[in-house]
C-alpha cells in the first residue's frame, strides 16, 4: 500500500489476569494496517482474540499493550471526550441482530443514535431526512421508520444495525460476524450490500468471520489469527492460493465444499486448540501441526515476509508443504 | 426392508396468532444404513420433521394432522407412551447441535452414557460403565477411563459432541437423527467429527439423516438429499445430481448462493426477497414469489412433488 494507512496497528496485547496468577494472552503482539477503502478480514476460530482485536481498535475493550493509529493519531493516548469525538469515524456491526438493536426503541431512534450522540442532526426535519436517505441505503424505506425490531427478519434487522453504523458517515466500520447468524441467501444479500456500500462511500472494513468462503469474497486482504497471535497474513488470492502457514493450510482445507465428488481430500487436525490461560511454548499451534520439529517447540517464529506483502509466522512456512490424503 | 418411511407428514402448530403449517405434506423413506440430508433455511420445518420422527415436538402447539410414520414396521403416529420411550434413545437416537444442552451439567459423561445403556439394555452398573468408557473410546477420546470421570464442563466442545455420539451411539440404535451436528463448532473441530460420523456409520450400519443449513456439511456426509422450503419438500435427489444438476429454482438458488472458496465472483448470487411469514404463506408454490422463472399457474396451484430425469422436484416449470 502506497496511501497513508487510515488504521496502524502495532504490537496490541490484549492480558487478562488469571485465577492462580497468570494472564490469559487473548491477543499478544498483533500488528497489521489497513488502507482507506480497504478490507481486511480478521479470522480464526472461537477464542483465537480476533473479537477481541476487533473490540480494541475502537477502544470497546481497553488493550494491555501496543498502539491503535487511526489516522496518525494513537487512539490509546486520548482522554474520553478526544476519544468519543474518534469514535465518530468508526463504527462496528455485531454479530447478532437480535441483541444489538434496542427491542424498545423504533427504527428510526435506533438509527438516529449515533447521530444525536454526535449532534449531527440539529432539527428533528433534518433527522428524520437523514434516517429515510440511511434506509434506502440499506434496502429498506421510510414505511419502517416506526417498527419496532421484533417486526423484521435476522437479514432486515443486520441491515438496520448497518445504517446505524453509516449515520455518522465513518471511514472505518468494525464488522463482527455480521453475516454468521444469517441464512445463506440473505448472507449474500448482505455482503453484496456491504460492498456497494464501500465501492460508494470508501469506507474501510475490519472483517472479523470464520467463514473462509465469505472472507475470500469480501476481502482484500486476510490476517489469520491462532491463540491470540497472527499467523499469516496476505492479499486475498494469495491466501487462499498459495497459504504458507500449516494452520491456513488446515483451515482451508478443513471448510467443508458443497461438491459431494471432492470428499475426504482434508487435512484433518487432531486435537483442539489448546487452553489459552495454557499455552504451548514455541510456536502455539506446535501440538497440532503436522510437520512441527523440535524448534518449533521452543521458538516463537516471528511473522516475516515471505513473499511481498505476504508474511508468515511459521519456521518451516512454504506452500503447501502438508500434502492433503 | 425400509427402515423409515414417512408419508405425507403434516405437523402444525396451533397457536394464538393462527395456525402455522410447520410441516406440510411430507413424504420420503430411509433404507438401513444409508444416509439422508435434510437442508434448507430457518424455519423450513426441517427440524419439526426430525421431531415428529419420535414424536419429540412440543405439544401443544404442535400437532400430527395427519400422514403416517412407520419405523421398522411399527406405527409411530399411534404409538402408546411405553414403546414410544423405548424406541428414544433405542432404535432411533438423536444429536443435537449444542452439546452442552444435551448434556446434563450435574452427572459425570460415564454416568450419562451407562444410565441410557441401563434404561434400554438392562445391563447392571457395571457393564453400563464400561459400556460408557467403550463408547468414549469409540468415538475417538483420548484415555477414555479420565474423561468417563470428568464432567461435561471439563470437556471441550468437540469432545463434548463426540461424547454425546457415542452416548447417542451406545445402544445400537438402528437410525441416527443428528441436528445440525456440527454447526457450533468450529470448522478443524468440524472435519473431526464429520470424520468420526463417516467412520461410525460405516462400523455401525446405522442410518443416519443429517439436518443443516450447510451445503457444505451435506456434500460431505449424506447420499440422498430433501430440500425444504417453508413447511414443504421442493426437492429430493441423490447427493451427486442435486449437485451437478438441481431441479427447483431454490435449491439452483441456494447453491449459488454460497460463496466459493476457490473463485471470486464480482457478485455474489441471492436469491432476492425473503421467506414468507408462517402466517402469510403464498397460495400456489410457497417459493412464487421469489422465483426469477414464475408463472401464472405457480401462482395458483401447489406443484407436487414428481420425477424429473434424476430426482423429485415440487415446480410446475421444471417438471
Amino acid at each position: 500500500m502506497t496511501t497513508q494507512p487510515l488504521l496502524s496497528v502495532h504490537n496490541l496485547t490484549k492480558h487478562f489476569p488469571a485465577s492462580g496468577g497468570g494472564a490469559v494472552k487473548a491477543v499478544d503482539g498483533v500488528s497489521f494496517d489497513v488502507a482507506p477503502g480497504e478490507t481486511l478480514a480478521l479470522v480464526g476460530e472461537s477464542g483465537c482474540g480476533k473479537t477481541t482485536t476487533g473490540r480494541m481498535l475502537l477502544r470497546l475493550a481497553e488493550p494491555t499493550g501496543g498502539e491503535v493509529h487511526f489516522d496518525g493519531i494513537n487512539l490509546l493516548g486520548l482522554g474520553r471526550r478526544a476519544l468519543r469525538q474518534r469514535r465518530r469515524q468508526m463504527q462496528i456491526v455485531f454479530q447478532d441482530p437480535y441483541s444489538s438493536l434496542s427491542p424498545r426503541l423504533r427504527v428510526e431512534d435506533i438509527i438516529a443514535e449515533p447521530l444525536d450522540v454526535h449532534g449531527l442532526c440539529p432539527t428533528p426535519a433534518a433527522r428524520r431526512q437523514r434516517v429515510v436517505e440511511l434506509l434506502r441505503l440499506v434496502g429498506l424505506d421510510a414505511t419502517h421508520l416506526r417498527r419496532h425490531p421484533f417486526e423484521f427478519s435476522g437479514g432486515q434487522r443486520q441491515r438496520i444495525a448497518i445504517a446505524r453504523a453509516l449515520a455518522p458517515q465513518p471511514r472505518l466500520i468494525v464488522a463482527d460476524e455480521p453475516v454468521s447468524a444469517l441464512d445463506v441467501s440473505i448472507q449474500s444479500q448482505v455482503v453484496n450490500l456491504m460492498q456497494d456500500l464501500q465501492a460508494r462511500f470508501g469506507i474501510a472494513y475490519v472483517f472479523i468471520s470464520h467463514d473462509l468462503a465469505v472472507v475470500r469474497h469480501i476481502a482484500h486482504r486476510v490476517a489469520v489469527m491462532y491463540l491470540g497471535r497472527l499467523v499469516e497474513l496476505a492479499e486475498t488470492d494469495a491466501l487462499f492460493t498459495a497459504p504458507h502457514h500449516p494452520y491456513t493450510q488446515a483451515l482451508l482445507s478443513a471448510a467443508p465444499v458443497p461438491d459431494p465428488e471432492r470428499r475426504r481430500s482434508r487435512i484433518v487436525l487432531q486435537g483442539d486448540v489448546p487452553n489459552p490461560a495454557n499455552v504451548p511454548a514455541g510456536c502455539h499451534f506446535h501440538t497440532r501441526c503436522p510437520i512441527a520439529q523440535a524448534l518449533c517447540r521452543e521458538t516463537v517464529p516471528p511473522l516475516r515476509e515471505v513473499h511481498p506483502g505476504h508474511s508468515a509466522a511459521c519456521h518451516l512456512a512454504a506452500p503447501f508443504p502438508i500434502p492433503t490424503r | 426392508m425400509t427402515l423409515l418411511a414417512v408419508d405425507d407428514l403434516r405437523v402444525h402448530l396451533f397457536t394464538a396468532r393462527g395456525v402455522v403449517r410447520a410441516v406440510d405434506g411430507v413424504t420420503f423413506s430411509v433404507e438401513p444404513g444409508k444416509s439422508l440430508g435434510i437442508v434448507g433455511e430457518s424455519g423450513c420445518g426441517k427440524t419439526m420433521t426430525a421431531l415428529a420422527l419420535m414424536r419429540l415436538f412440543p405439544a401443544p402447539p404442535a400437532r400430527i394432522v395427519s400422514g403416517s410414520i412407520r419405523f421398522n414396521g411399527q406405527d409411530v403416529v399411534t404409538m402408546g407412551a411405553a414403546r414410544l420411550r423405548a424406541l428414544r434413545g433405542g432404535d432411533i437416537a438423536m444429536i443435537y447441535q449444542d452439546p452442552m444442552t444435551s448434556l446434563n451439567p450435574v452427572f459425570t459423561v460415564g454416568e450419562q452414557i451407562a444410565e441410557a445403556v441401563r434404561l434400554h439394555r438392562r445391563d447392571g452398573h457395571r457393564a453400563a460403565w464400561l459400556r460408557a468408557v467403550e463408547m468414549l473410546r469409540v468415538v475417538g477420546i483420548p484415555d477414555p477411563d479420565r474423561v468417563a470421570r470428568a464432567y461435561p464442563h471439563q470437556l471441550s466442545g468437540g469432545m463434548r459432541q463426540r461424547a454425546v455420539i457415542g452416548m447417542a451411539l451406545a445402544c445400537d440404535p438402528k437410525l441416527l437423527i443428528a441436528d445440525e451436528p456440527t454447526t457450533a463448532l468450529d470448522v478443524t473441530i468440524q472435519a473431526q467429527i464429520l470424520d468420526l460420523l463417516r467412520r461410525l456409520q460405516g462400523e455401525f450400519g446405522t442410518a443416519i439423516i443429517l439436518i443443516t443449513h450447510d451445503l457444505g456439511v451435506i456434500a460431505d456426509l449424506v447420499d440422498d438429499v430433501m430440500v425444504m422450503y417453508a413447511g414443504k419438500v421442493v426437492e429430493h435427489a441423490s447427493v451427486r445430481w442435486l449437485f451437478a444438476d438441481p431441479q427447483h429454482p431454490y435449491t439452483r438458488g441456494l447453491l449459488r448462493s454460497v460463496p466459493s472458496l476457490e473463485t471470486r465472483e464480482h457478485r455474489l448470487q441471492t436469491i432476492e426477497g425473503t421467506v414468507p411469514p408462517a402466517f402469510a404463506m403464498p397460495a400456489g408454490c410457497r417459493f412464487n414469489p421469489r422465483c426469477t422463472l414464475v408463472r401464472d399457474i405457480c401462482r395458483e396451484q401447489e406443484p407436487a412433488l414428481l420425477p424429473t430425469d434424476h430426482a423429485l422436484a415440487a415446480c410446475w416449470v421444471r417438471t
